[in-house]
């Protein structure tokens, strides 16, 4: 592979910048990223209401509880969604239009008071993941950053390949893992940037296309795609004959055994009461959840008076670029898989975030012997900030969520002021100390005290202790907290032992 | 044309300079579009399979139009690959 001298400085230039740029926001987008793999988990943490053992589908009374959310949303009749119990939501959770939900314990058939909760934690986590808290114009950045990671991927495999000829392994420590940890994760950096390209810019970007392919009549990408890919079924007037409906449980053992491959995730009811009352039942294929993933759920709808099959939509059935869409975004959300598949990826975003920061070193390590005594160890001392900084920063607000009361006025403003207030103490840290180890002994000392607190504190409020929630097998809970506590030991044994950590030597001087 | 632009535009150099990069990345961006409204045009299907891989392959298109317009000698040259193919390619999309 012919290249000449000067494309190459070219490449490893545009690289570099770029790399820099996209660095800066990718790597806030992966740590909230890798967090927001937990966001059931987070969720139910953070939600007292819901702190009770998963229920088996079978074991739920659907005849007592729907009717009790019908009657909380005033009774309607037309256009509910019902969505069952699973680990992401424990509640029945059921909604009218474009109303709020309401939550029903699917133990006790209660309405749940939420009035408290609204997820603070795990959305703010996933805000900071797609938009870095900046709306539509984060949103944006975001896209157009994940495009350079598309671009530092394609680069950075030709300087690879174009290196490989030589057959020598570099020297340079943060280079060679930069470069090794990258490669290993190739097929995950790529998902994650084409996705986040995609979700972040393209298809706002989109009407150069729909131009095109309508040949100038049309710039809506929406108005030509949706109806296709998203066919809405039809519309089913009410006869204005009143019926009686047949139990919920009954209808749901006739959709399950007319579909015994669906895994029934949501119910939707339409006409309820009337001679044309529907009910959707919609969800995954057990054997397929790539293929029917958010996007392109399965489902059969029923007559709600005779439990008649009126329509089922088998894989078949659906369009090609739904199912490619379906498993596009199944590497990206993950929306049906569970703890296994969510470590793994866990894992592979700290692998990713280690070869952004490893990455950024190579870059420090070149230019910090020309520019020692100026104005770039400011850019070390940030780089330590942003990068070990953030993690007790984002334990500050687990700490702040069970130390301030529930009621308390603007309580979300707070506790995200406090992130942001404790990050930028974390740059007064990082340049106040002159060694940047010292500042990063002192982050992971701050981050066990938030997270020991954090746990403490959950289990004091919620009067829910490890040992409650082990007995009474609530397993999200009890992992939740174990987790948090094992991260914040693991973090103070860190910081106890990281003057004997050889490895962290290479930090040394920066 | 000035002797001062003429040198910069012809010159060959070792480091790719800030107008060589930024043209690279806007022109990348104009030929990444144009080149999947072109792909839009000709694919053969419903709306659907004519615009999404469009709107997914895309990104792909912009960095390696990019890149190649940043292995260009002189910003002349790179100057001239983004005139040339967007002309190239807007005549498909209006003729066609």
């Amino acid at each position: 592979m012919a290249l000449e001298n000067n494309y190459i400085k070219y490449l490893k230039v545009s690289h570099t910048y770029l790399g820099i740029f996209a660095i800066v926001f990718f790597y806030i987008s992966t740590f909230f990223g890798t967090i927001t793999v937990l966001k059931p988990y987070i969720s139910t943490w953070e939600s007292p209401s819901k702190h009770f053992k998963l229920l088996a589908k079978e074991d739920i009374n659907l005849d007592v509880a729907i009717p009790i959310g019908l009657e909380a949303l005033n009774n309607p009749t037309n256009k509910i969604k019902i969505t069952l119990p699973s680990f992401q939501e424990k509640s029945l959770s059921m909604k009218y239009g474009f109303s709020n939900n309401v939550y029903i314990n699917p133990h006790t058939n209660e309405l749940l008071n939420t009035t408290n909760e609204n997820n603070l934690l795990s959305t703010f986590f996933n805000t900071m993941h797609y938009d870095i808290n900046m709306s539509q114009s984060g949103q944006i950045l975001m896209g157009i950053t994940s495009i350079v990671i598309i671009f530092l991927t394609i680069s950075g495999i030709y300087l690879w390949l174009l290196n490989r000829k030589k057959r020598k392994r570099s020297a340079n420590f943060w280079f060679r893992w930069h470069k090794d940890l990258s490669l290993l994760i190739f097929p995950y950096i790529i998902v994650f940037s084409l996705t986040g390209a995609v979700l972040g810019i393209m298809l706002f970007t989109a009407s150069p296309f729909a131009y095109s392919v309508s040949h100038g009549k049309e710039t809506n990408m929406g108005k030509m795609v949706r109806p296709i890919i998203f066919a809405l079924p039809v519309k089913i007037k009410s006869s204005n004959q009143p019926a009686i409906m047949k139990k919920y449980s009954e209808l749901y053992a006739i959709a399950q055994e007319n579909y015994k491959d669906l895994y029934i995730r949501e119910l939707a009811l339409f006409n309820w009461k009337d001679k044309n009352a529907r009910i959707v039942f919609s969800g995954y294929l057990k054997h397929n959840r790539i293929l029917t993933g958010r996007v392109n759920r399965v489902n059969i709808v029923l007559n709600g008076e005779t439990a008649r099959i009126v329509s089922k939509r088998t894989l078949d059935d659906t369009h090609e670029v739904s199912q490619f869409l379906s498993a596009f975004y199944f590497f990206h959300f993950m929306t049906d898989e569970d703890i296994l598949f969510r470590i793994f990826y866990l894992f592979l975003g700290v692998i990713f975030a280690i070869s952004l920061v490893f990455g950024l070193f190579v870059w420090i390590d070149k230019k910090l012997p020309q520019n020692k005594n100026s104005y770039f160890t400011i850019i070390t001392k940030l780089a330590a900030a942003f990068t070990v900084g953030i993690i007790p920063a984002t334990t500050f607000m687990l700490f702040l969520y069970w130390l301030l009361p529930f009621d308390i006025v603007n309580r979300d403003t707070w506790i995200i002021g406090g992130f942001y207030t404790m990050w930028c103490f974390s740059f007064l840290q990082s340049v106040y100390k002159k060694d940047v180890l010292e500042a990063v002994k002192d982050f992971m000392y701050m981050n066990a005290i938030f997270l020991i607190g954090a746990v403490f504190l959950h289990e004091y409020k919620t009067d829910m202790y490890l040992w409650d929630s082990f007995n009474q097998s609530v397993w999200d809970l009890f992992y939740m907290d174990l987790f948090l506590l094992f991260f914040g030991i693991c973090s103070y044994l860190f910081a106890n032992k990281m003057d004997t950590i050889k490895f962290l030597d290479k930090f040394k001087g920066y | 044309m000035n002797l001062n632009t003429q040198r910069i535009l012809k010159k060959k150099k070792s480091k790719i300079g800030f107008f060589h990069g930024t043209l690279s990345i806007i022109g990348g961006i104009l030929l990444g579009y144009l080149i999947m409204m072109v792909f839009s045009m000709y694919i053969p299907g419903d709306n659907a399979i004519k615009i999404m891989p469009s709107i997914i392959v895309t990104p792909i298109a912009i960095c390696i139009a990019g890149l190649w317009l940043l292995f260009s000698k002189t910003t002349i040259v790179c100057i001239l690959k983004i005139l040339l193919l967007s002309i190239i390619l807007i005549f498909f999309i209006k003729v066609f």
